[in-house]
């Protein structure tokens, strides 16, 4: 009786904190909701659609439908193929554009960055929408012990990132999105920092972004060395984030302030 | 979205005669206002939309001369009203913009009851 009444508790508070977490989507003014929400007017669309073309284009030989692939978003970032890194889906899909490129003209000069930043960007957003609604599941199911092993030393690194002070105003991750959420900072509500709207489009960039350049942003933001771009350090910390956010539905590409 | 400046154009409401429509016009420009810095200290050059104009077959609906106080990708809502009788083959609802570049998109719409 007493370990039924112990296990319906331990159900009661898993169930709970499933319930208390919260998207960014939330903390957004009415007004940028109903945005994000109206799919002719958010200029997300503008990068969903140069995906979707860059898909047909590019990608479905391969791959299949676009429609297909909602399973993938929410199941990244992964381990990669040689097991030494953590690899996002931008990453997953800048490793599949060079190898095609090298396949296709092996002595053409590769694209300028830009241009495949913004290529990759385009494909993440087409990516996110057809995953819209799809639960993260980020896991190491179905890897080797050994790549296991190196999945779980990566995920204690991101959580040890998440909970270790930086900069000069001397605070980590957790200070503000475990511990302020809702409080205002400046003009912005403190989230939960749970990445299930990402690709955003930012207003203050005024552009599409990553969560790797909004993480990026909270370093500037706590003034703190700014990782580089592509970092183990930043791949550690998404993967602690997803895991964090394991279970909870993506809203696809999203609108930020 | 520096490069091919997708487009979208999009109305809201009945295409009747007479009655008025919301419309709603996204461009995909950098709209760089010429004061912004790379990280590396490079200045980055102005580029922005200097007109855009929409017509509702040879009539302007909108006419903007817009310049660096207009944020990327820029968002243009307004309504149009149509005339009491229709063309053979509908309304043409067309948009062109240029920048102080010289360049230049444009997008159309036929509205048909």
């Amino acid at each position: 009786m007493k370990a039924w009444l112990l296990g319906l508790l331990a159900c009661c508070a898993t169930l709970a904190f499933a319930d208390s977490r919260t998207s960014g989507f939330v903390y957004l003014s009415p007004q940028l909701q109903a945005l994000q929400n109206d799919p002719e007017r958010s200029p997300a669309i503008l990068w969903q659609e140069r995906g979707q073309a860059l898909w047909q284009g590019q990608c479905m030989a391969c791959h299949g439908q676009i429609n297909q692939m909602q399973r993938s978003a929410a199941s990244f970032p992964r381990l990669s193929a040689d097991g030494k890194k953590i690899h996002n889906l931008e990453d997953q899909i800048a490793v599949c554009a060079r190898r095609r490129a090298a396949q296709a003209a092996p002595n053409a000069q590769a694209k300028t960055s830009v241009g495949l930043e913004e290529d990759i960007l385009s494909l993440s957003a087409a990516l996110h929408l057809v995953a819209k609604d799809q639960l993260i599941a980020v896991s190491n199911t179905g890897l080797t012990a050994d790549q296991s092993a190196q999945w779980q030393e990566r995920l204690k690194n991101g959580q040890l990132l998440y909970e270790t002070r930086a900069g000069k105003m001397n605070l980590a991750c957790m200070h503000c999105h475990d511990q302020k959420v809702g409080a205002q900072m400046r003009a912005d509500t403190i989230s939960q920092g749970h990445p299930t709207g990402f690709p955003i489009y930012r207003m203050s960039w005024q552009t599409m972004g990553t969560l790797e350049r909004r993480l990026r942003a909270c370093y500037s933001g706590v003034q703190a060395p700014l990782p580089e771009l592509g970092s183990a350090q930043l791949r550690d910390l998404e993967l602690f984030m997803k895991v964090r956010a394991n279970g909870m539905p993506l809203d696809g590409p999203s609108i930020r302030r | 979205m520096a490069t091919n400046f997708p487009i979208r154009l999009t109305t809201t409401g009945a295409v009747l005669p007479g009655a008025t429509l919301q419309a709603v016009l996204l461009i995909g420009h950098p709209m760089e206002s010429g004061f912004r810095n790379l990280d590396s200290g490079q200045r980055v050059p102005k580029n922005v939309i200097e007109s855009v104009v929409v017509r509702l077959g040879d009539q302007i609906v909108l006419e903007a001369d817009i310049g660096i106080g207009i944020s990327a990708n820029p968002y243009f809502a307004f309504s149009v009203t149509l005339p009491a009788h229709m063309p053979q083959d509908g309304w043409r609802l067309t948009v062109q913009w240029v920048d102080d570049k010289g360049q230049r998109g444009a997008t159309q719409r036929t509205l048909t009851v």
